[in-house]
């Protein structure tokens, strides 16, 4: 961690910094929101980025090329399942998202668990209600 | 810490929010039309010409028949904004998380002109994408 | 009945006062390790015993070469942070019984270890300077040779002042582990003391902000609240975090409009 050290010191390395398996049992909510929103974001944006690619099939191949792939993907039931996930990514995401412009706006800074709980229980809620509009 | 000014970190952070924010509601619309009324395996080059080009969002999924005749640029205004403030909400957020690392510090000027650069390929692809499903372009373009 | 009820109430502290604790203390001395290892010790318990207690106790009777950062014992000099049972607390303001047994008790995460239980703090301290946590006045005092504070400017204050610099939070961050550039909360609720002080006028309020809105300053708290959890004088470096960027942010939008 420290650069400059007076004195010799042992560098226990990164899997300090990154918390080890036995830490993550006693993570408080606020650690689990901060880790499930940048986990979330990280999927959005690699979803984001092949999303682009796939649907980019309209204009480089064109329409008929566009209509076979993506019909072809969503016949495949693992891109269904995985595509609630997508979903619950964003709607954790979005919903975490809220509370934290809250906290910049410096409200409810002291019921952050609560919040965070909220967060959680509304997205199993509303992922619930549009499973089937994924699978059927 | 420095006390060189970087005025635009307040600024990008700023953005980071509003697009946020914005985008639960665009994001939200675009898995309504897509994944709720349309239904993501009914969709064809046909009727997302229908949404881009004329803002008909037709389907026949588990809420039955619907059809929404939305005014065409307030559909395709929701489109590209959605483009816009996707790629710079997600770039942006992916290029912080590199930033805070330590490892890559020697990395941070590439890493930011990757990142510019790399968004604006993707927005040139969105922007693309938009266009082979707008009529009065592609009846122009169309490679066959 | 009640009689009995009260004599077995008294009995059970009794009981526990013969009771024994574990503790898996984390060890690595330079000259003789070439890796840390983890200690097991056994020591009787009294009641009221804190975890520096039972350090001390092992020090005396079992290990003389355990090394513990210690000084005053009452929460007041920040010197024996430890990380006990996987949270960072003060060694001397943790009741050995209130912890599940063994015992972890372990050096600050994060910052690199000098011997057994204690690190190397001068990179936090060059994290606090980094905010310069000085009081800079922009004028001369308006009456006599004292800067006077009106109560209500203290007020909001109060909590941020306690900071005893013992490093738990920073530790605690997982920014400001990763990002050597980011003060870290601690230094940034110092900020936030000095930010807040009317007496230092309006202009090097402004340089404040500025100088703490740089790329790797206040806009790299995530929320994550394991500063506000952790800290032992119950200051809320998040809370003095979002205010202040909540400010900066009015500013510029003022500044645009
Ligand atoms: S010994 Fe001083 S704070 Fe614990």
């Amino acid at each position: 961690m420290s650069k400059e050290r007076r004195v010799e010191s042992y560098d226990r390395g990164r899997i300090e910094d990154l918390g080890r398996a036995k830490d993550w049992a006693i993570h408080k909510p606020g650690m689990w929101a901060f880790y499930l929103h940048r986990f979330t974001g990280l999927v959005l944006s690699f979803y984001l980025v092949m999303h682009l690619g796939v649907l980019g099939t309209g204009f480089w191949l064109g329409h008929e090329e566009y209509t076979v792939i993506l019909q072809g993907l969503e016949s495949l039931y693992i891109v269904r399942v995985l595509e609630i996930g997508l979903f619950a990514a964003f709607v954790f995401h979005a919903l975490n998202g809220i509370r934290i412009v809250m906290f910049d706006m410096t409200v409810g800074l002291d019921i952050q668990e609560q919040l965070f709980y909220l967060s959680i229980a509304l997205s199993f809620a509303i992922v619930l209600a549009g499973v089937p509009f994924f699978l059927l | 810490m420095s006390t060189k000014k970087s005025n635009t970190a307040g600024w990008n952070w700023f953005l980071q929010r509003a697009t946020g924010v914005a985008l639960v509601v665009l994001l939200g619309f675009h898995f309504a039309v897509e994944h709720f009324i349309v239904g993501a395996h009914h969709i064809t080059a046909e009727n997302t010409v229908e949404r881009i080009t004329y803002g008909v969002i037709e389907g026949d999924h588990v809420l039955g028949q619907i059809s929404i005749n939305m005014p065409a640029f307030l559909y395709q205004a929701t489109a590209i904004l959605l483009l816009a403030f996707s790629i710079y909400h997600g770039m942006y957020g992916v290029y912080n998380i590199l930033m805070e690392q330590d490892g890559l510090k020697k990395y941070r000027a590439q890493l930011k002109y990757f990142f510019i650069v790399f968004s604006i390929v993707l927005f040139i692809q969105g922007i693309l994408i938009f266009l082979a499903f707008f009529e009065p372009f592609w009846e122009i373009y169309d490679p066959r | 009945m009640a009689t009995t009820q009260e004599t077995q109430k008294t009995e059970t502290p009794a009981a526990a006062e013969a009771e024994t604790a574990t503790l898996d203390v984390f060890r690595y001395i330079p000259e003789e390790d070439d890796k840390p290892h983890t200690e097991t010790y056994e020591i009787e318990t009294f009641e009221g015993m804190t975890v520096l207690d039972a350090l001390i106790k092992i020090r005396d009777e079992q290990d003389p070469s355990l090394t513990v950062r210690h000084s005053c014992r009452m929460a007041r000099c920040g010197s024996d942070a430890l990380y006990i049972n996987g949270t960072q607390r003060l060694a001397c303001n943790t009741q050995v019984s209130e912890l599940k047994q063994p015992i972890d008790v372990e050096p600050l995460p994060r910052f690199d270890v000098i011997r057994d239980l204690v690190v190397e703090m001068s990179e936090f301290y060059n994290r606090m300077e980094s905010v310069e946590p000085w009081f800079q006045p922009d004028h001369e005092p308006e009456t006599g040779d004292e800067y006077l504070q009106s109560p209500e400017n203290r007020k909001n204050i109060d909590t941020v002042l306690d900071c005893i610099w013992c490093a738990a939070c920073t530790s605690s961050c997982s920014p400001a582990a990763s990002d050597s550039d980011f003060p870290g909360p601690a230094a940034l609720a110092k900020a936030y003391r000095f930010y807040k002080d009317e007496r230092e006028g309006e202009e090097t309020r402004r340089r404040r902000l500025e100088m703490l809105e740089n790329s790797h300053g206040i806009y790299r708290c995530h929320t994550q609240f394991n500063c506000t959890e952790v800290c032992p004088k119950n200051i809320s470096p998040t809370e003095a975090i979002m205010e202040m960027s909540r400010d900066a942010i009015k500013e510029k939008l003022r500044f645009w409009r």
